[in-house]
């Protein structure tokens, strides 16, 4: 991903080194997610839910 | 093919168990040749066809069950790593999720055919807070449709498989040879792209510990949450002020990213 926003001429661009977890391993401050702000749109927050169901 | 023919008419449904838990456990030794095998096994009544398909099915399911529990203690941790073993991890975790939200419990029924899909779903089906009862009903099922696909394929070619079987022996080490030559470099061709990639990423990652000081500092920076919805399931945080974009959403939403500072992507 990040070497495709270089590609669109965006070049201050850094994946973060062992993603999340290992942000959240080493006991970093996290916050939580407000509600309704899932990435992929409402379609994929709904038929997430839909499988708890 | 003669020499599976006779391992499988030999040892029979205990060695069918074994292989496909073993498959299903992630280990690469694919389970399809062999219920090939065992299916035409049964349509030369060697070995009864119900049986097979449902000491398959069973097989898969107690390999299915230990990733469930262990997607449910770890949550997509778990889905990582059997990605992270995969030929492409780097794609292997986004399709899965985005398959399983997009077909729900159905993924059950057809992860089987997908190669890495039938590893991985199992412990996102834990991720995702299906119940158990649910599980064990929709992956049997799954489990079912897959066994009985390819021994039925088995079993409807028996004699076709016979002949092959016979042609291959005749061209003795060198089909074998040719067949493992062939995986062997696709496998090498995957792992020389993923070295590739690695590469080219390597020189502008920023490490946890460099973006907290950034951070700290108060350095104008943008950054931004990749994971999919079904991550955010059993933890649903995030680090300090990211912004949740989905990779697809990535280009058409550039315009709030912040040209300005540095802008930090991450995913699991």
């Amino acid at each position: 991903m990040a070497l495709q926003l270089r590609r669109h001429g965006i070049r201050n661009v850094r994946p973060l080194l062992g993603g999340y977890h290992a942000w959240k391993d080493l006991g970093y401050p996290v916050e939580e997610v407000p509600e309704g702000s899932g990435a992929g749109g409402s379609d994929e927050a709904v038929a997430t839910e839909d499988l708890t169901t | 093919m003669a020499e599976t023919l006779q391992f499988v008419v030999q040892h029979g449904y205990l060695l069918l168990f074994f292989w496909v838990l073993m498959e299903q456990a992630g280990l690469p030794i694919p389970a399809m040749p062999l219920l090939l095998a065992a299916g035409a096994l049964a349509g030369q009544h060697q070995l009864n066809f119900a049986l097979v398909v449902l000491v398959a099915a069973t097989g898969s399911l107690f390999s299915d069950t230990f990733w469930y529990f262990f997607g449910k203690r770890k949550g997509p941790i778990v889905l990582n790593f059997l990605c992270k073993i995969a030929l492409e991890p780097d794609s292997c975790v986004r399709r899965t999720e985005s398959t399983f939200t997009r077909f729900g419990l159905q993924t059950l029924l057809i992860c089987k055919f997908v190669p890495g899909l039938n590893t991985a779903a199992p412990a996102l089906s834990a991720t995702a807070g299906i119940g158990l009862p649910q599980f064990l009903l929709y992956d049997f099922m799954g489990a079912l449709l897959w066994s009985s696909a390819f021994a039925g394929l088995g079993l409807l070619f028996s004699r076709q498989l016979d002949r092959v079987a016979h042609d291959v022996a005749q061209f003795g080490s060198w089909t074998l040879l040719l067949v493992i030559a062939g995986i062997g470099g696709y496998v090498a061709y995957k792992f020389y792209e993923r070295h590739r990639f690695l590469k080219q990423v390597a020189g502008f990652r920023i490490t946890p510990e460099e973006l907290k000081e950034k951070l700290e500092a108060g350095e104008p920076m943008t950054i931004i949450d990749l994971r999919h919805p079904l991550d955010l399931l059993p933890d649903p945080q995030t680090l300090p002020g990211a912004l949740r974009i989905s990779p697809e959403e990535l280009e058409s939403r550039q315009s709030e990213i912040t040209r300005g500072g540095e802008i930090v992507l991450f995913c699991t």
